[in-house]
């Protein structure tokens, strides 16, 4: 019989706040974090707005002494709350060693590589430790040793859908019964390098960010990251973890079909939902709410709603499905991680976040996004979906915890 | 679970490509090294690399307009693999098909030309084209494009063990179910940035006064040399291997990993020492019931005195196992160099030959180095293959013959 993965702390930094509580409150209130961005000058860009972790943020957070760059600030400050809510630090000596961790990034320590490369580039005196802290598995490395677990750790990068990814590779290393514990997390950081290739490329509206709406012209980034404690349900019972709800199953896949567009006719994301669904032993019926990646670009939606409604059927139009990324931004690697937070939030608080900025219906787009304010919905399983540039796809399961019961 | 099988690889080294000329160059003790002729170089003391001298453009399916070194290295050796595998990639395989990958450093060429742009011209002048071919996975994304990898799909980096990761991750992903068959492995190209960053962080060899070159298990070794190159192995259930009659290189019999609790000697030696231990226990045999390690040793003091102590610890009151580091052929590959070393672990199955350490005459500790020349086997026992990373991270991997 398998192994059930269940979640047992989480936590998360965005532009709505530190901590879960500021970002579900945010999410409920229909909030936006969205503003213009001040750690570096904008002009130029096409949409000068960002969901930026505001200094204010970071000063009210138990900031650690190095020098680290935000990447790496990120994604110390969620597993920080993510582990104080799992309580892993009351762990014996011996199994905190045991502890895993699978992070995600799109672009590392984006603005240290920035500088290592101006300093080559110019001609200067080059310091190592810069590309060091770009190198994406530097956060792993700072959190296993800033907490003492040295259990399996591994660092993905699988572009926008990294943050579900690593959720679903952790639950890889419970089900294989390599880790009991493993913390799953996805971070980033804006920074001119990444803002500058994803303005041009378009993804960015000049305009404000509308998932699913009619005059959706593209998406706006954010920064942060969102971190989730995942156990296996034998190990958690027998440390009396609360537990917040079960990781049933998930599904990674590739459209192969461009680096940028959109599969052909939603092919790809069919079958990661479907694939997540036969992996978490679920039937499309019981699905009771859908956490979109949403992204507001004019391509992504349509295909999202399509294949949503492919693999559902007539649930498809009974379910809310709503996106947050016009609270927090796309949060690139972050994005599937605290979209998994938010969906859990969904499952334990009887309440779905909305889709913000939604006014006009498209009619490519007819589900039910919870336009604006959020709504009272009991949910006893959910998916979040997450997509990246390269044409990857990634959706997982989660669930109301039964307590047990099989 | 399902047991993992072996059923193509796809090599690209310093010293061959194709898993025939590689083998055939590993055990002649050929060396990939070359003085490197950039400009940049000429200042340092490390000049010296091991750089694929085959244009890629030979190397490749198709050809593109542009592409990254990592991404045509990438490509490359799917390509090899799926041919080695003889697997035709047909609509109802594709499915079922995925690419577990890895790379440190990814496609630093193309970032550093985008970043020019943006830098000298500002956000409105910058290179989208550039861009897509700048992330961290866009060689596993143009894979998939290219070979129509519609499976399970994983971009890993983690400096140097981030190829193994690949394979771990691939070899988890193929026993829970989540795909049939799947590319998994690794790639490094050589580019600037990279190079200066261990130089200028005192990795690369000469770290002294000595001479440059990699010594690994050496008295003498002085770090490492920058290596690049890559190697993707089909992987497959061993029904669905079974399935299409494939042959079968190996098994992938058991994983292990652990991570070092800092980096000096002992502490990297505990979690080398664990994640040969685990991968063991993982594939239900005894250290007596191995050939011989593959090890990770590239001339590093800390990591060769590390991996030393722990499979001296492993095999304490049992006879010593043969170990060979292929380093010095290849060079320090990064995230291609645990997918390199299991390729060198199916390279002795075929020839029947352990390869030897190159350029190591006075093994640091009383390992049993085989030196020299290669050191003949019945290839019937499985491999034990180490993947360690600077930072102390490390991966073994049982690899048992067919």
């Amino acid at each position: 019989m398998r192994k059930r993965v269940v979640v047992t702390g989480m936590g998360a930094i965005t532009c709505l706040g530190y901590g879960v509580k500021a970002l579900w409150e945010g999410l409920i209130e229909g909030r936006s974090g969205i503003s213009r961005i001040t750690r570096f000058d904008p002009t130029g860009l096409r949409n000068e707005q960002a969901g930026e972790v505001k200094e204010e943020v970071l000063l009210s957070a138990p900031l650690p002494d190095e020098d680290i760059d935000e990447a790496t600030l990120f994604a110390y400050l969620a597993c920080l709350e993510a582990v104080n809510d799992a309580g892993l630090l009351e762990l014996s000596d011996e199994e905190r060693l045991k502890v895993g961790l699978v992070f995600s990034t799109n672009f590392g320590g984006a603005s240290r590589w920035e500088e290592f490369a101006s300093q080559w580039l110019s001609g200067e005196q080059i310091d190592a430790v810069l590309f060091e802290q770009f190198e994406f598995d530097f956060p792993t490395r700072y959190v296993a040793h800033k907490f003492g677990f040295f259990g399996p750790s591994i660092t993905l990068s699988n572009s926008c859908s990294s943050g579900t990814s690593a959720i679903g590779v952790a639950i890889d290393l419970i089900r294989s019964g390599i880790s009991d514990v493993v913390i799953a997390e996805g971070h980033d950081m804006l920074s001119k390098f990444a803002l500058g290739g994803l303005s041009i490329l378009g993804t960015i509206t000049p305009e404000m960010i509308r998932p699913f709406d009619k005059r959706r012209s593209g998406t706006i980034f954010g920064e942060g990251a969102g971190a989730l404690v995942l156990e296996s349900e034998e190990h958690a019972r027998r440390r009396g973890a609360k537990i917040y709800a079960e990781a049933m199953g998930y599904a990674l896949n590739s459209n192969a079909y461009h680096l940028t567009a959109p599969g052909k006719g939603g092919e790809g994301m069919i079958r990661v939902i479907m694939g997540a669904l036969k992996d978490a032993q679920v039937a499309p019926q019981q699905v009771d709410y859908i956490n979109a990646h949403g992204t507001g670009t004019q391509l992504h939606d349509p295909e999202e709603t399509f294949a949503i409604k492919s693999v559902l059927g007539s649930r498809a139009y009974e379910i809310p499905v709503s996106s947050i990324k016009a609270a927090v931004g796309h949060v690139m690697a972050g994005a599937g991680s605290v979209e998994a937070i938010a969906t859990i939030k969904a499952i334990n608080e009887g309440i779905v976040p909305p889709t913000l900025n939604y006014e006009e219906p498209d009619p490519e787009c007819d589900l039910d996004y919870v336009p604006n304010k959020a709504r009272e919905h009991k949910v006893n399983i959910a998916i979040s979906i997450s997509a990246g540039i390269g044409g990857n796809n990634s959706a997982l399961v989660l669930a109301r915890y039964n307590g047990g019961e099989k | 679970m399902h047991r993992v099988a072996i059923t193509g690889v796809g090599i690209v080294t310093a010293i061959g490509v194709g898993v025939e000329e590689f083998s055939h160059a590993l055990m002649a003790c050929k060396c990939g090294a070359v003085e490197l002729q950039e400009e940049f170089v000429k200042p340092l003391r490390s000049k010296t690399a091991y750089r694929i001298a085959t244009p890629m453009e030979q190397l490749l399916p198709t050809q593109k307009a542009y592409i990254d070194r990592c991404s045509a290295l990438t490509l490359a050796s799917c390509w090899l693999a799926l041919n080695d595998a003889r697997l035709v990639v047909t609509d109802e395989v594709a499915p079922n098909l995925g690419i577990c990958h890895g790379t440190a450093y990814g496609c630093q060429d193309s970032m550093l030309i985008f970043w020019e742009r943006i830098m000298k011209r500002g956000f409105r002048y910058a290179s989208s084209i550039m861009f897509t071919h700048a992330y961290m996975n866009t060689p596993i994304s143009l894979a998939a494009i290219e070979f129509n990898l519609k499976g399970y799909h994983c971009c890993y980096s983690a400096g140097m063990v981030s190829g193994m990761q690949a394979v771990v991750g691939g070899t988890m992903a193929l026993q829970r179910s989540l795909s049939k068959r799947l590319l998994a492995g690794g790639s490094e190209a050589f580019s600037a940035l990279p190079f200066m960053a261990n130089y200028d962080g005192g990795e690369l060899s000469p770290r002294d006064e000595g001479i440059e070159q990699m010594r690994p298990f050496d008295n003498s070794r002085n770090g490492w040399v920058m290596g690049e190159g890559a190697c993707m192995l089909l992987l497959e259930t061993e029904e669905a291997a079974l399935e299409r009659d494939a042959d079968v290189h190996a098994y992938i019999s058991g994983v292990g990993i652990a991570m070092s609790r800092s980096v000096n000697v002992d502490d990297m030696a505990d979690a080398i020492y664990e994640s040969m231990a685990k991968s063991l226990s993982a594939a239900h045999i005894e250290p007596s019931e191995i050939g011989w390690i593959c090890a990770s040793a590239n001339g590093s003091p800390v990591i060769d005195e590390a991996e030393a102590l722990a499979i001296l610890r492993l095999y304490e009151g049992r006879e010593n196992v043969p170990v060979s580091s292929i380093k010095a052929a290849v060079g320090e590959t990064i995230g291609a160099s645990g997918p390199i070393n299991i390729c060198a672990a199916i390279a002795s199955f075929k020839t029947k030959s352990i390869p030897p350490t190159l350029f190591s005459s006075e093994p640091c500790m009383d390992v049993r180095i085989v030196t020299g020349k290669p050191m003949s086997w019945d290839a019937a026992k499985p491999v034990l293959v180490n993947c360690v990373d600077k930072d102390g991270m490390a991966i073994s991997v049982i690899i048992a013959p067919p």
